[in-house]
């Protein structure tokens, strides 16, 4: 078993994918719980943010130790009844957030980006919630002779 | 007298047998159980994480020190002063050497084993009175939370009485302060295996056992 | 529901289940609440003593002592709280000097409620489609590959000669997502093809059940359902002969 943020983190480092241009809005990137705290992927998963982002700020407790989003433990797919709780279970994310003045939050989770995208709503932090394969699209380096040549003439 | 002698001699014998016997019982149970229940430990097992997590929580290098630096720094004080002075406590010694063990070891200072057991008593008051107060540890003790306290403090409470005659003007307790610190101690030896006392051992079986769990997701706690 | 609740259906359940860890925590947990402000419910709530981590379980402490003797009132409370103001984190692990594992007691009374018909409608819901499909959304597996397929062509437009492996044999990965992903985030699916593509990555998809690495069966305590997706993947890995399984994100 191997985690996507794993194997992009790799491509960085390894070279075989290039960053063209870091984002330059802050940035900061949420620790989901399986990813991290049970996946053990707290370093891969920061250093990948640092990769993709030339103002990345860490929240506190960044890492291991860092909250949960309270989208967990199947809480989003509960869907209704939950709603409420996780709402407001989620302050404390929302919060976190908030201190980092990120503008783009990097979550490597799909439970924790619709939580992520609930609690923005709900405590308007005007932030985007993105996957990482969003940023790595948009900043990778495409070589040469992949970039279709018709468009030109 | 026949009750002190009782008290001295064989009660003190099945106090620290109880004590000694119930902790290993309590030890073998896990083991045996989490053998057939919990293999999971065993499937991942690290001495590596085991070792790093019970030294990184026997030492104060953990992260609640940070969070709760009063409470930590105090219940770590609270553990040193339990486990010290009835050690190392001059008095105790004597009677090691003076049975058939004839053990013998250097004590610590009179004045420091004082000091100790007053911080020690202070120490627990501020814990009880912290579950009597704060409203989120109320409502998570219970009775034997309470009792335990009481139950541990009072071997140093007598202890203290006893070597600084501080309650000798009263006649009762002149007479018998050293019989009820002797049945206070083997009180509390008596419970330790039945009780959450009980930690002072199984604090390394979970702390392994948690450090096991999440050494197998790459880090230590 | 108005079935009676029979008490020696929970003592059996639990009683293979009860580890000697959990016998163990629930014996020396000493009530200190170190845990109380790690946990996000804690804090988020007012600090609201009864969403201390060390408090939800007393109910399992309860259910043991009372040998299973508890009415549906009481499960009531159980649900709310297991499913209401835990998400499982392991937060409060981290700080409890004992390393108690308060989210692995917390699944443990949500697959007891299981056992008993308690569980979230939602989550009940994907089950059913787990077992129907394979997938938590019910996704048949031509609409996946159909998905796969149309993903593919976007895609081809954008970068020259990119293509989506399906059932390679002998590929290095075998990539899996989430079911969500064909059926609200195909943008999802077309991102990762072109990193792959890109990095010259060896991979590929399957075409059959095992394709959806979500698990909700686990998060309501049915082992059973839970062991069927794992095991639904793990035969595709074998079948197509790859060295590793990944995960989306
Ligand atoms: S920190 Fe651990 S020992 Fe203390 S109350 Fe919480 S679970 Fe119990
Ligand atoms: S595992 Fe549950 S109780 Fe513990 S911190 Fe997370 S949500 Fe709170």
């Amino acid at each position: 078993m191997i985690h996507s943020v794993e194997l992009f983190h790799d491509y960085i480092r390894d070279g075989r994918i290039k960053i063209k241009e870091k984002i330059k809005e802050p940035t900061t990137v949420q620790d989901p719980c399986n990813v991290v705290r049970s996946g053990g992927l707290a370093e891969k998963n920061q250093r990948l943010a640092q990769y993709l982002s030339e103002d990345f700020r860490p929240m506190k407790y960044q890492g291991n130790y860092n909250y949960c989003c309270a989208g967990g433990g199947g809480a989003m797919p509960i869907g209704g009844e939950m709603k409420k709780h996780r709402l407001k279970g989620g302050k404390v994310k929302a919060e976190q957030i908030r201190e980092t003045g990120a503008k783009i939050v990097f979550v490597p989770c799909h439970n924790c980006i619709d939580q992520i995208r609930d609690l923005s709503k709900e405590y308007d932090l005007g932030i985007k919630a993105i996957h990482f394969k969003e940023a790595i699209t948009e900043c990778m380096e495409i070589p040469e002779e992949m970039i279709p040549k018709d468009d030109e003439s | 007298m026949d009750f002190f002698l009782f008290v001295e001699g064989p009660l003190l014998w099945i106090a620290f047998l109880v004590f000694i016997i119930g902790s290993i019982i309590r030890v073998s149970m896990f083991v045996f159980v989490s053998t057939k229940k919990d293999k999971i430990i065993y499937q991942h097992f690290s001495w590596k994480y085991l070792f790093s997590t019970i030294i990184r929580w026997l030492l104060p290098l953990n992260k609640d020190i940070p969070k709760n630096p009063i409470f930590t720094i105090l219940a770590y004080i609270f553990h040193i002063c339990l486990i010290v002075v009835p050690i190392w406590y001059a008095g105790h010694i004597t009677l090691w050497e003076e049975s058939r063990f004839e053990w013998s070891w250097t004590a610590m200072p009179d004045e420091l084993a004082d000091w100790m057991t007053l911080i020690f008593l202070g120490i627990a008051i501020f814990f009880l009175l912290r579950r009597i107060f704060s409203a989120d540890i109320r409502l998570i003790s219970t009775f034997s939370d309470y009792f335990l306290i009481i139950i541990t403090a009072l071997p140093f409470l007598t202890g203290y009485f006893l070597t600084n005659g501080t309650l000798d003007s009263i006649t009762f307790f002149s007479d018998n302060i050293q019989l009820i610190h002797m049945l206070s101690g083997e009180l509390m030896l008596i419970l330790i295996p039945f009780t959450k006392l009980s930690h002072y051992i199984l604090f390394f079986f979970s702390r392994g056992a948690s450090g096991i769990e999440f050494g197998r997701r790459g880090y230590s706690i | 529901m108005s079935e009676e609740i029979k008490p020696n259906e929970i003592v059996d359940f639990l009683k293979p289940r009860v580890g000697a860890r959990f016998k163990m925590w629930l014996g020396i947990c000493a009530h200190c609440g170190l845990c109380a402000n790690t946990c996000h419910y804690y804090t988020a709530n007012e600090k609201d003593p009864k969403m201390i981590p060390s408090y939800k379980i007393r109910f399992l402490k309860e259910i043991l002592k009372k040998k299973g003797n508890v009415d549906k009132d009481y499960l009531q409370k159980v649900y709310e709280t297991v499913y209401y103001e835990c998400n499982m984190c392991r937060r409060c692990t981290l700080y409890c000097p004992f390393g108690i594992d308060i989210a692995l007691m917390i699944s443990l009374l949500r697959a007891l409620l299981f056992s008993q018909g308690m569980a979230p409608e939602g989550l009940v819901k994907a089950i059913e489609n787990y077992k129907e499909s394979g997938n938590q959304m019910a996704v048949s597996d031509e609409d996946w590959v159909e998905t796969v397929k149309w993903c593919e062509e976007e895609m081809a437009e954008e970068l020259v000669g990119l293509e989506i492996p399906i059932d390679k044999k002998g590929a290095k990965i075998l990539y899996t997502v989430n079911a969500r992903e064909p059926m609200f985030y195909p943008q999802d699916m077309m991102e990762v093809a072109k990193i792959f593509y890109v990095a010259g990555e060896d991979y590929t998809y399957c075409s059959k059940p095992g394709w959806d690495d979500t698990n909700l069966s686990m998060f309501c305590g049915d082992l059973k359902t839970s062991k069927m997706i794992v095991e639904n993947t793990f035969k595709r890995a074998k079948e197509l002969e790859v060295q590793q399984v990944a995960i989306t994100e």
